[in-house]
């Protein structure tokens, strides 16, 4: 039974936006069905998988950059006093920039280019990543540390077998709330400066005050982040976590 | 067993070792503290918690060069460390955990063999957080012995453990170490233990720890619960002080 309440839940929600919609009467607030049937026009036409793949691409290339380089930052900011008192004042910094901000002098400075966009979202999340992996490193087991020179693990082993499964839980929460807030904000970055992409689609559709297409292109990104969480993120993490002893 | 002429592997003459406390003032944990080891020789030192044997024991590692004094060699050493919480990397399995720190010419033969004389061969593919602290122990010391050292140091292997499975787990470390004698350094403050297993004993005094008196065990019937015993009370009679310090 208590498996049955999601599912309860959902069609709940759906049966009262159909009713909702229909007592309603106003183009400018579609049914459920009015959304489905944009959505099968849209995939017929081929523009829904271009957008999609297009935006997906620049979600993969600046999550890809923006985790390394958040990284990098964050351990030589969690190992090296020096490093973090040099970089605190501008981590505090970037944290607090609106991404607005960041966004319009990207494209000021860089202009309206495909690198410009992807570096405003690398920008806006670095800093997430960074704060998330010093404290990564602030939390590497000294103990394991010594174990390892004592038995003269080479750099390499230290890394593989030390350094990155303890750094694992907070790879995967950047990486969890980075692909969130990397997706919302390439939307953005599409909204304001890209003729492509499903950002650029739902401009197109605001100033048609077409809702029915909104609802269609948010919902299939939805599903695709889905995707990506179910297949992707969850299997790693299983495959990470496996020597945890079970939850008694 | 030692022999008049034999070179010694190892000299030690610490002049003198302090830490920081915790509450930040200078603790001195080791004043002229000398003594030296013969190859092949198996020491304990024994003395009060605090006394300065563990510290001791990462200077003799290499973990530790933050002392004023001279550890001198007769060549370089390579340790195998046996620490007390057995510091296996969690997310390794036994196998992995052992193989990781095994010297080059340490064969899949070899690892068979060590797991069946440390009664591990069920469990190789475990993760630690599987074990018992007695069975983690166990790997701990296989991993120290499949390191091939020509200096095993062993700090307190068999603390916390109940009586049985410490005493099966001294018989252990005794089997293999008489097989295949090497040169043994083991800290504890259990007097049973130290002569159980080691052929001479370092009497070291409260903090700052100097040693105080050096102890020949043998010759001894190891396999004799009864002289064993009587060793001990034998010990702990003439040192009646030393063992008030140290909680049995």
């Amino acid at each position: 039974m208590r498996r049955l309440y999601p599912l309860i839940s959902i069609f709940g929600f759906l049966a009262i936006w159909f009713i909702a919609a229909y007592l309603v009467n106003d183009r400018l607030f579609p049914g459920p069905h009015k959304v489905v049937e944009t959505l099968i026009d849209e995939v017929q036409t081929g523009a829904l998988l271009y957008h999609l793949l297009v935006t997906l691409w620049r979600v993969i290339a600046s999550f890809l950059v923006a985790m390394l380089l958040g990284t990098v930052i964050g351990l030589l900011m969690g190992r090296s006093h020096l490093f973090n008192g040099i970089f605190d004042p501008w981590l505090v910094f970037f944290l607090n920039v609106p991404a607005l901000v960041i966004i319009f002098l990207c494209y000021i400075w860089g202009g309206l280019t495909e690198a410009a966009a992807i570096l405003a979202v690398v920008i806006n999340k670095v800093p997430n990543v960074a704060v998330m992996m010093r404290e990564g490193a602030r939390a590497l087991s000294h103990e394991l540390d010594e174990m390892a020179r004592s038995f003269r693990y080479s750099t390499w082993q230290r890394y593989q077998h030390i350094v990155l499964p303890q750094l694992q839980p907070f790879l995967a929460a950047a990486g969890r709330s980075g692909l969130s807030l990397i997706w919302k904000i390439v939307l953005v970055v599409e909204f304001i400066g890209r003729s492509d992409g499903v950002g650029f689609q739902l401009h197109t559709y605001f100033q048609l005050f077409d809702v029915a297409a909104i609802f269609a292109y948010s919902v299939a990104f939805i599903a695709v982040m889905l995707v990506i969480e179910i297949l992707l993120i969850q299997p790693w993490e299983r495959y990470a976590t496996r020597w945890r002893a079970e939850p008694a | 067993m030692q022999h008049v002429g034999v070179q010694s592997l190892l000299k030690v003459h610490i002049d003198e070792k302090t830490y920081t406390g915790a509450n930040g003032g200078q603790i001195l944990a080791l004043k002229d503290t000398q003594f030296s080891l013969t190859k092949n020789s198996f020491t304990v030192l024994f003395g009060p918690s605090g006394c300065g044997k563990s510290t001791l024991l990462r200077i003799l590692a290499g973990l530790d060069n933050n002392y004023q004094g001279k550890v001198s060699w007769e060549s370089p050493p390579k340790t195998g460390f046996v620490f007390q919480e057995p510091r296996l990397l969690p997310w390794r399995s036994v196998r992995e955990n052992v193989m990781l720190s095994a010297d080059p010419t340490f064969t899949a033969d070899d690892f068979d063999q060590l797991m069946e004389t440390m009664g591990l061969t069920e469990l190789v593919d475990n993760f630690p957080s599987e074990l018992s602290l007695g069975l983690a122990r166990r790997v701990g010391i296989a991993r120290a012995f499949a390191s091939k050292p020509n200096l095993l140091l062993l700090d307190e292997p068999f603390v916390s453990l109940d009586a049985p499975t410490a005493a099966r787990l001294r018989q252990m470390v005794r089997r293999i170490w008489t097989d295949n004698p090497i040169t043994a350094v083991m800290v504890t403050h259990d007097m049973r233990e130290a002569v159980e297993l080691g052929e001479e004993v370092l009497l070291f005094t409260a903090r700052p720890g100097q040693v105080r008196e050096r102890l020949k065990i043998l010759p001894i019937d190891r396999e004799n619960e009864g002289t064993i015993e009587a060793k001990r009370a034998e010990v702990k009679a003439r040192y009646p002080d030393l063992f008030e310090a140290v909680v049995e």
